[in-house]
């Protein structure tokens, strides 16, 4: 199995797979840190989403293309993110390895005395 | 949405913007300023009106800061490309190690501090050598070797002496004010409880025993080191080259 992906990347890369927000829907980077920060419940910088898509495009988990600018955002264009079917694979590893650590466990974790 | 696009005043500042531009890659440059001025404009701007917004904004910008992307900003200021993209990973190494050495002396001093009175006794005896005190001198060794080996790889990587003396000299600066930080940081912790911050003469006492000269001392001693380091490099890349070509 390759390196496990960390809590932000996967939350990164649920955002892509089923965004429950609308501008999430959309897949560019500013729907996504929206969609991040509904699903992480607490506000998120910028430049952590943006660093981290960076690095999962790198690994080859998901894609991206360029979508043309509105003038709202005075013409620049939009990056639109997809997950790769290694991206799938890696976030079905990374539950398999939380259900294995977590295996054997009663809910809820009581402290030992 | 008025059909002539959004008002110069409804952006963010526009120096912000650039400084954004110069600590992103070109391939990120338009798509993430784009994202962040439609934010700006459709939601944090109309919410929390101008001044929060451009805190708002300032804070984002201040979350692209990363150690590899305040070495883009300075490529940019000083127009070296090949500065980022091939000296940027020895630079950071260089100056870690720099803010280590001075940090490890730090500690020495602290914990096991040196008598100034068998100081001075020893240093009157007729034998005194400097070389029997390797705690006074190997840390500047160590810095020395550092600043010399750093300007040489980036000469020999890049075949520029100047590129040399630009990374060391950036190395040494960092590293040490990494090192006057922490210094000055130690001191605020260890004598907080006694001394509360506020007071400004009790604020200055926290630097009193912190050599902050060392910054441009140090500053300066990088950039001759690699220069020194750069010509070696420069000269090994120049051998290595005609070998191959002879």
């Amino acid at each position: 199995m390759a390196d496990v992906l960390g809590a932000f990347e996967q939350a990164v890369l649920l955002s892509l797979v089923r965004p429950v927000t609308e501008l999430g829907k959309e897949a560019y980077g500013r729907g996504i840190l929206t969609e991040v920060q509904h699903r992480l419940g607490r506000e998120v910088a910028a430049g952590a989403v943006y660093a981290t898509l960076d690095r999962l495009e790198q690994k080859g988990l998901i894609s991206s293309e360029l979508e043309a600018g509105t003038a709202v955002r005075a013409g620049r264009p939009r990056r639109c993110y997809a997950i790769a079917p290694a991206g799938v694979r890696a976030l079905n590893d990374a539950k398999s390895a939380a259900e294995r650590l977590y295996a054997g466990m009663r809910w809820p974790l009581r402290v030992p005395r | 949405m008025n059909s002539e696009g959004p008002r110069r005043e409804k952006h963010p500042p526009a120096w912000a913007d650039s400084v954004l531009r110069a600590l992103l890659p070109s391939r990120s440059q338009d798509t993430v300023t784009g994202d962040l001025l439609e934010e700006y404009i459709e939601v944090v701007l109309p919410s929390r009106g101008v001044l929060r917004a451009n805190l708002w904004y300032l804070r984002q910008v201040a979350s692209f800061a990363t150690a590899r992307s305040v070495f883009r900003l300075l490529t940019h200021l000083t127009k070296e490309e090949v500065m980022f993209e091939r000296l940027w990973r020895v630079t950071l190494v260089c100056g870690l190690l720099v803010a280590a050495v001075l940090l490890t002396r730090l500690l020495f001093d602290r914990f096991d501090p040196v008598d100034p009175v068998e100081r001075f006794l020893a240093q009157a005896r007729d034998d005194y050598s400097e070389f029997n005190y390797p705690r006074r001198w190997m840390p500047a060794v160590a810095v020395a070797a550092i600043l010399l080996g750093g300007g040489l790889f980036a000469a020999w990587r890049t075949g520029r002496i100047a590129m040399g003396t630009m990374a060391a000299g950036i190395a040494s600066s960092a590293g040490t004010i990494v090192y006057v930080c922490l210094a000055v940081l130690a001191n605020v912790l260890s004598t907080s409880s006694q001394d509360p911050l506020g007071d400004p003469s009790a604020t200055l006492r926290y630097f009193g025993n912190v050599p902050t000269g060392l910054v441009p001392m140090l500053a300066l001693l990088g950039l001759i080191l690699g220069t020194m380091g750069g010509v070696f490099g420069w000269a090994l890349r120049a051998a290595k080259i005609a070998r191959s070509h002879g």
